[in-house]
């Protein structure tokens, strides 16, 4: 019976850990499908350095 | 001497016979010759001449706009050179010239002697030691390339982590990647990018060439800067087989670009794979535990109604009568020596009773009128009534004299 109840108590630690793994899961996968390369190149000028998209 | 004896040649007869003479000596074809270059220049047309020597001798020298280009040579006079071509006959001049093919510089034995010293002195130094190695991220999210920005490096490169890893940026610090002031600019470019906030790894290259064109990653400067980058630096000096001192100082070495961007990113296919995965294993791992759980609970249940659970229950609950008929006398033998006790406690009692005192010929002095026991003379005065209890009755005085008497102290 002790037993029992402690582990009805590490269900609800387990439940808990599932659903935090498939919050991360669905992070993880809409930021590998959101994924689009951005290219820039550094261009050193008299103010210093500047950023700007590049261009084939 | 008659003029019809002697055959008269033309210029061009002469010079022309002179020149089958010199192309079809076969110690002048495809010769290779060692010396010193001087008079170098370029035409408008792009074809180059110059004029090799030694101590007593010189030889003029060309070389054709195609090969100049093909060989793309960056030489100036006073270099040491080994010229292989043809020997050939310019008639317009009338001087016989080598129409170089291929020129090989003899510096490069020196650039190489240079090579070694400088890799054994940072090599002393530590610079290329194991312990200074920065490990590379695993998920870079801003990366920095230094090399040419027309080169093919760059474009391999971008496609490259485009199809792998299109979650980096990519930023690109061009450089030079070649000639004598290509070392200044890659080493502007490598402290501009650690400079900038965020950067997560560098690759610093350019695609392959000969020796001499690599002679910026060989360079010191560079070498140091690569040390002390705090971005960790993978370099990329497209040649497969030489290293160059950027490969020795750089945290990591890949032999091309393109090899260098599969080095620093995962690659998104196996990153989805490994996600459905562990997204599998996370519903398998909870489905089995609450399987397990369910499991448990039957075990439980079942153990509940078997004969087991029955015998403890029974070896208990006669443990507990054992227990139950020894606390009983306990208790009894306690409750008895209470009584023992409660009757003797009467006994003293008794003996303590006053009135039990006159039974053994004792009498009780008090005085009236409020029938304060007398224990002292202190109690009364002359003329006081008196009442003295005896065992069959009263008897009534009256105080006529006191004295006091010493006593032995009881015990």
């Amino acid at each position: 019976m002790d037993t029992l109840s402690k582990g009805k108590l590490s269900l609800d630690e387990a439940m808990e850990k599932f659903e935090e793994g498939i919050r991360l899961f669905r992070l993880c996968d809409e930021k590998l499908r959101g994924a689009e390369q951005r290219v820039s190149v550094l261009t050193q000028s008299e103010e210093g350095v500047e950023e700007k998209a590049y261009h084939e | 001497m008659p003029e019809e004896a002697q055959r008269i040649f033309s210029v061009t007869e002469v010079t022309d016979t002179i020149r089958n003479l010199l192309r079809d000596e076969p110690s002048l074809i495809g010769v290779a010759v060692r010396g010193e270059l001087s008079n170098y220049g370029k035409s408008a047309q792009g074809h180059c001449y110059f004029t090799m020597k030694d101590e007593d001798s010189s030889l003029k020298c060309v070389l054709f706009r195609g090969d100049a280009e093909r060989l793309g040579l960056d030489i100036e006079d006073g270099q040491k050179i080994v010229a292989s071509g043809d020997i050939d006959v310019y008639r317009p001049s009338g001087s016989y010239q080598l129409i170089v093919r291929e020129v090989k510089l003899e510096g490069v034995g020196e650039l190489y002697q240079k090579f070694l010293r400088l890799k054994k002195l940072l090599e002393t130094e530590g610079l290329f030691a194991e312990e200074h190695k920065k490990p590379l991220p695993e998920f870079p999210v801003k990366i920095g390339v230094v090399t040419s920005e027309k080169g093919a490096a760059f474009r391999d490169i971008v496609k490259i982590l485009g199809r792998r890893f299109p979650l980096a940026d990519i930023i690109l610090a061009p450089t030079l990647v070649q000639g004598a002031d290509a070392p200044g600019f890659i080493v502007s470019a490598i402290e501009a990018l650690n400079r900038y906030d965020g950067i997560d790894v560098m690759i610093v290259g350019r695609g392959g060439g000969a020796f001499e064109d690599l002679a910026c990653f060989n360079d010191e400067s560079v070498a140091r800067t690569i040390f002390d980058s705090h971005v960790p630096v993978v370099s990329a000096v497209g040649h497969e087989t030489d290293f160059t001192i950027a490969d020795f100082v750089a945290d990591r070495r890949a032999a091309t670009p393109s090899a260098a961007a599969e080095l620093v990113v995962p690659d998104i296919m196996e990153l989805h794979t490994s996600l459905d995965t562990d997204r599998e294993s996370l519903v398998w791992g909870l489905r089995n535990m609450l399987e397990s759980r369910r499991r448990d609970i039957k075990r439980l249940e079942s153990s509940l109604s078997s004969d087991v659970v029955l015998d403890q229950i029974r070896t208990h609950s006669q443990r507990l009568d054992d227990r139950f008929l020894q606390m009983n006398r306990a208790l009894e033998s306690f409750l008895v020596l209470q009584r023992e006790g409660l009757r003797k406690l009467g006994g003293i009692l008794g003996t303590a009773d006053p009135l039990a005192t006159l039974d053994r010929g004792y009498s009780i002095a008090m005085k009236l009128p409020d029938k304060d026991v007398i224990e002292t003379i202190e109690s009364v005065t002359l003329g006081d009534d008196v009442l003295v209890m005896v065992r069959d009755g009263e008897i009534y005085c009256v105080v006529r004299n006191l004295k006091e008497v010493e006593r032995r102290p009881r015990k």
